[in-house]
């Protein structure tokens, strides 16, 4: 520093100026069209624009039973909490007392408190899988909380997806901000959008990052995508969702992987794609699915 | 400062006009105030996400509170204290349910070297001590002089956003200040003494 690089600059004036990082138009953009939707009361915003043809089409071709909790909070109830349930093959989509909406993918049971009040924390359970959009609570600022057998998914409002399937938990971040709390609420991590943190059985937690993380939640609207998934990974998916239980041809289980997307709204369709994308036959008898190399 | 008060106008004329429910005045308000409040915002939560929500939660509080809101002369400073109170609020919250959190009264800001400019632009190292000088000052002083020296406020306006008097807005920047000049003698100290051993070496 010159010797009288303070010293020439009296009063109040600074030898230097700031100047801010400048914050780009399309984000001011993008947070004033978030304020203008919140403003002028559009209830039914698409959630995503760029997805609402889909969700068009889906609407057409999927059967989603819509639930409402209508729930009298000035009465004494003597169930605490309610569960919804889902069979396998079949997917419900529910507006919680706080907007909140979940849409809950099949074999999978969601747990909520009978009682929803500005002085209660909210929480809920889900084993299974189910993709949530939470609302936020501006005035009173009430947590959300999921929890899992495996973890505990602290979120102030936002967009995510959680499977918790086969003793373990992969909790994906669309938007917004989530952290995983012990059952303490000691935080354990904080998850940034286009993460995806694992939680095993025994409490081992990895996060890693996934560039496509929305499409770990597109199976609401009957797509998948697989990248490199091997046929045990989706054996398992049918099994998970479904109900059938597979067997798979030795010879299969290290040779067969699938890159791409597909549409399927039943397990008939599902199979029918999966035969030909990965040139194999598959053959339902009952409840099990046998999958086979091609003579 | 001729500037700023007919600034103060035009944003009054929005203010007035979106409290109608004119939602362009809202929008041109929002145009006008966002990358300040931003910028704000990210001191004071360092997150992106939250930042730019604060500030979308700051704009729909204020716009479904609009009929009460009366008393508005200075625009910018109130916007800037609302934030500020909003998000004091929030790690208050968070505090009161065991999270553990970096500050609850008062905010630390931090300040990096690329926010700072000298006349030389490209003098790296003055620009690092001075970004090192800046956040070794208490709390409260490095608040002060974020909001007089980046967002152009007056002391009255400073003590607005704060919440305290303007007195106190001025002791604080006169601490700064002098222990910024103090800063750079110790320096000279120091380096005078690393002289002294080096020679007796």
């Amino acid at each position: 520093m010159p010797d009288n690089f303070w010293e020439e600059n009296s009063g109040e004036n600074l030898p230097f100026q700031f100047r801010h990082k400048p914050s780009t138009e399309a984000q001011r953009d993008a947070n004033w069209s978030s304020i203008e939707n919140r403003i002028t009361g559009q209830q039914f915003r698409p959630i995503y624009p760029m997805l609402k043809p889909i969700l068009i089409a889906a609407s057409f071709i999927l059967l989603v039973v819509v639930t409402y909790f209508f729930v009298n909070q000035n009465l004494h109830s003597t169930e605490q909490y309610a569960i919804v349930q889902t069979g396998f093959g079949e997917m419900k989509r529910i507006v919680l007392p706080d907007s909140t909406e979940v849409m809950m993918n099949a074999n999978s049971t969601l747990k909520i408190p009978a009682v929803w009040a500005d002085d209660v924390q909210r929480e809920v359970w889900i084993k299974g899988e189910a993709w949530f959009h939470v609302r936020k609570k501006t005035v009173t600022k009430q947590n959300f909380i999921v929890h899992t057998p495996q973890t505990n998914v602290e979120v102030l409002g936002t967009i995510f997806n959680i499977k918790d399937r086969r003793d373990k938990s992969v909790i994906s971040l669309e938007e917004g901000s989530i952290q995983l709390i012990t059952d303490k609420n000691k935080v354990l991590t904080k998850i940034t959008p286009g993460q995806v943190a694992i939680v095993t059985k025994d409490k081992k937690m990895s996060v890693a990052s996934d560039s496509n993380v929305r499409f770990r939640s597109s199976w609401q609207f009957n797509e998948y995508h697989f990248d490199h998934t091997s046929i045990t990974d989706i054996a398992e998916m049918i099994q998970d969702n479904y109900g059938y239980h597979t067997v798979i041809d030795a010879k299969l289980i290290t040779t067969k992987f699938l890159t791409g997307d597909l549409t399927a709204k039943s397990i008939q369709d599902f199979i029918k794609v999966i035969s030909v994308a990965m040139n194999v036959n598959i053959e339902m008898k009952g409840k099990t699915i046998y999958i086979y190399p091609k003579q | 400062m001729l500037q700023d008060s007919q600034n103060n106008e035009q944003l009054l004329q929005w203010w007035m006009a979106a409290r109608e429910g004119d939602v362009h005045a809202f929008k041109a308000l929002h145009h006008h105030l966002f990358e300040g409040l931003y910028a704000y915002a990210l001191k004071l939560l360092d997150d992106e996400t939250l930042s730019n929500e604060a500030v979308q939660d700051l704009f729909v509080k204020l716009w479904i509170k609009k009929k009460s809101l009366h008393s508005i002369q200075q625009v910018k400073p109130y916007f800037y204290a609302a934030l500020r109170k909003q998000i004091l609020n929030y790690f208050r919250d968070l505090k009161l349910k065991n999270i553990k959190i970096q500050f609850f009264q008062q905010p630390n800001i931090e300040f990096s070297q690329e926010e700072i400019i000298v006349k030389k632009e490209s003098d790296f190292i003055l620009q690092q001590k001075i970004s090192i000088l800046l956040n070794q000052l208490p709390k409260r002083q490095k608040e002060v002089i974020y909001l007089r020296y980046f967002e152009n406020m007056d002391n009255q306006q400073i003590a607005e956003i704060m919440g305290i008097n303007y007195q106190s807005v001025s002791n604080l920047t006169q601490k700064a200040l002098h222990k910024l000049r103090d800063a750079k003698m110790l320096s000279t100290l120091i380096s005078l003494s690393f002289l002294f051993q080096f020679v007796k070496n």
